[in-house]
C-alpha cells in the first residue's frame, strides 16, 4: 500500500487511461481495427506507466519488462479472439 | 491435483515465491496458445462456417412483435407491417452493403427517404433505425430502446407503419447482419380527394415539406450529415436507373426468418474462453499479491496491482462487450 501512496498520481493516470480506453471501445462506432488500435495505444501506456514506476523504485529488470509486454499481449490476443467473427 | 494447483497459484519456495502460472515462461506458453487458437479459429471460420460460425436467429415478425410490445407498454397503438416499407428497408440494407457504408445518409447523398419514395410509399412522416452485429431480435430492440433517439422513433405516435429488413453481408471488412427498420405514416388519401385542387396542392405542399423535417429530426440528433434543410432533403435526386432496377427485387422481398446454426457459436465460445482465462490470471495475481504482502518477501517482478487493475477492467469489458451496434 506504501507503493500506491507513493505513486498515487501514476495509478490515477493509469486508471483513467484504462477506463477511458475501454469505454471508448464500448461506445464507439469504429470498425474492429480502429478499436484494436485504441487498445494497442492503451496497452502501450499501461506498459510505459508500469515501467516508469519500476524505474522510480529502482527495481527495473529485463524480466519485468517482459512480464508487462506478456500481459499486454495476452489482453490484446484475447480481444482479438473475442472479435474473431469480425476479422 | 492439490499440489499442482498450489504450485501454479500460490507463491512458495519451490516456485521461487512466484505462482508458476505467472512466470514469464508460463505467460509465453499462454501467448503461443492464444496465437494458435486465433489462427485456428480464423481458418475454421473461413473454410467452414457451419462448424465454427455465428449463431443468428432474427425474423422481421419477431422484431414487429417486440416493437409493438414496447409501444403497447407505453400506451401507443401497434404499428402495421408494410410491404413497401420492408422493401425500402431491404433496398437501404443492400445499398449499404454494396457501397460499403454504415450511415443514415450514403456518401453519394442518397437519403433513407429515397428508398421509401421509390418503394411507392407516400409518406407524411418517416424515420429510420439501424442495427448491425446483433444475433437476435431481442438484443437489437433492447439496444434501440436504450438509446433516447432510437427509442423516440419506436415510441412515436406519428408513425403507423413499419418495415424491416435483415440482410447478411460484408460491411467495412466485417461479416455482419444488418437490420434496417423504417417507420412511416402514409399521406391521408381522404384529405386529397375531398378538397379543391388549390387546397390539395397547398396541403400536399405543406405536408411534403413537413415530412422530411420530421424524418430529418429523427436522424439529425445522431448524425451531423443530417443537418440539411427541409428543402434540401425534399430535393434530393431520386435513385438512378440501376437502383430503380434493383427495386424490382426490393418489391419482391418477402418476410423471412434469418437463421444460422453452426456446430459451435464463435461469439459465445470465444467470449466464454476469454472470460475464463482472464479470471484464472486475475485470481492467480490476487493470490500471489495477498500471499507476498502477508509474508513480506522481496522479489523483482512486475507490480501485481497493475496487472490486477488491467485484468479487472478487462474482465468487466468482456462481460458487457456486445458486438452489435446501432445507428
Amino acid at each position: 500500500m506504501k507503493n500506491v501512496k507513493h505513486h498515487i498520481m501514476l495509478y490515477a493516470f493509469e486508471i483513467i487511461i484504462l477506463c477511458s480506453g475501454f469505454i471508448i471501445i464500448l461506445n464507439s462506432e469504429f470498425n474492429f481495427w480502429t478499436q484494436f488500435l485504441i487498445l494497442g495505444v492503451m496497452l502501450f501506456f499501461y506498459t510505459v506507466i508500469g515501467l516508469l514506476r519500476h524505474t522510480k523504485d529502482n527495481d527495473m529488470h529485463g524480466k519485468v519488462v517482459l512480464e508487462y509486454i506478456s500481459i499486454s499481449a495476452i489482453v490484446a490476443l484475447l480481444f482479438l479472439l473475442v472479435n474473431i467473427s469480425r476479422i | 491435483m492439490f499440489k499442482i494447483i498450489h504450485h501454479y497459484f500460490f507463491p512458495h519456495q519451490r516456485n521461487n515465491h512466484r505462482s508458476k502460472i505467472l512466470h514469464n515462461s508460463s505467460l509465453l506458453v499462454i501467448i503461443v496458445f492464444l496465437l494458435l487458437s486465433t489462427w485456428f479459429s480464423i481458418i475454421v471460420n473461413s473454410v467452414n462456417p457451419q462448424i465454427l460460425g455465428i449463431t443468428y436467429s432474427i425474423s422481421d415478425q419477431e422484431l414487429l412483435v417486440l416493437v409493438n410490445q414496447k409501444r403497447l407498454d407505453n400506451g401507443l397503438s401497434p404499428l402495421t407491417m408494410d410491404e413497401k416499407l420492408s422493401g425500402a428497408a431491404y433496398g437501404k440494407a443492400r445499398h449499404m452493403l454494396d457501397n460499403n457504408y454504415w450511415a443514415h445518409f450514403a456518401p453519394d447523398g442518397t437519403s433513407p427517404w429515397n428508398f421509401i419514395i421509390n418503394s411507392g410509399y407516400n409518406y407524411v412522416y418517416a424515420g429510420e433505425n439501424l442495427a448491425k452485429g446483433f444475433v437476435n431480435a431481442n438484443d437489437a430492440v433492447d439496444a434501440w430502446m436504450n438509446s433516447p433517439t432510437h427509442r423516440d422513433n419506436i415510441l412515436s405516435s406519428q408513425y403507423k407503419d413499419v418495415g424491416f429488413a435483415i440482410v447478411e453481408g460484408t460491411l467495412q471488412g466485417e461479416e455482419t447482419v444488418l437490420i434496417v427498420e423504417l417507420f412511416g405514416q402514409k399521406k391521408n388519401p381522404f384529405l386529397a380527394s375531398n378538397t379543391t385542387d388549390v387546397e390539395t396542392a397547398l396541403s400536399v405542399s405543406d405536408q411534403k415539406e413537413q415530412a422530411p423535417v420530421q424524418a430529418q429530426v429523427q436522424v439529425q440528433e445522431e448524425e451531423e450529415e443530417a443537418s440539411v434543410s427541409a428543402n434540401e432533403v425534399a430535393e434530393v435526386p431520386l435513385l438512378g436507373s440501376t437502383d430503380i432496377d434493383n427495386l424490382d427485387s426490393v418489391n419482391n422481398f418477402q418476410s423471412k426468418l434469418y437463421q444460422s446454426q453452426p456446430l459451435f457459436d464463435v461469439i459465445s465460445s470465444t467470449k466464454t474462453f476469454s472470460f475464463v482465462l482472464t479470471a484464472i490470471l486475475l485470481i492467480a495475481f490476487i493470490l500471489d499479491f495477498v500471499v507476498i504482502v502477508k509474508r513480506k518477501i522481496p522479489r523483482i517482478v512486475g507490480n501485481n496491482l497493475d496487472h490486477i487493475l488491467l485484468l479487472s477492467i478487462f474482465i468487466v469489458f468482456i462481460f458487457i462487450y456486445n458486438l452489435g451496434t446501432i445507428l
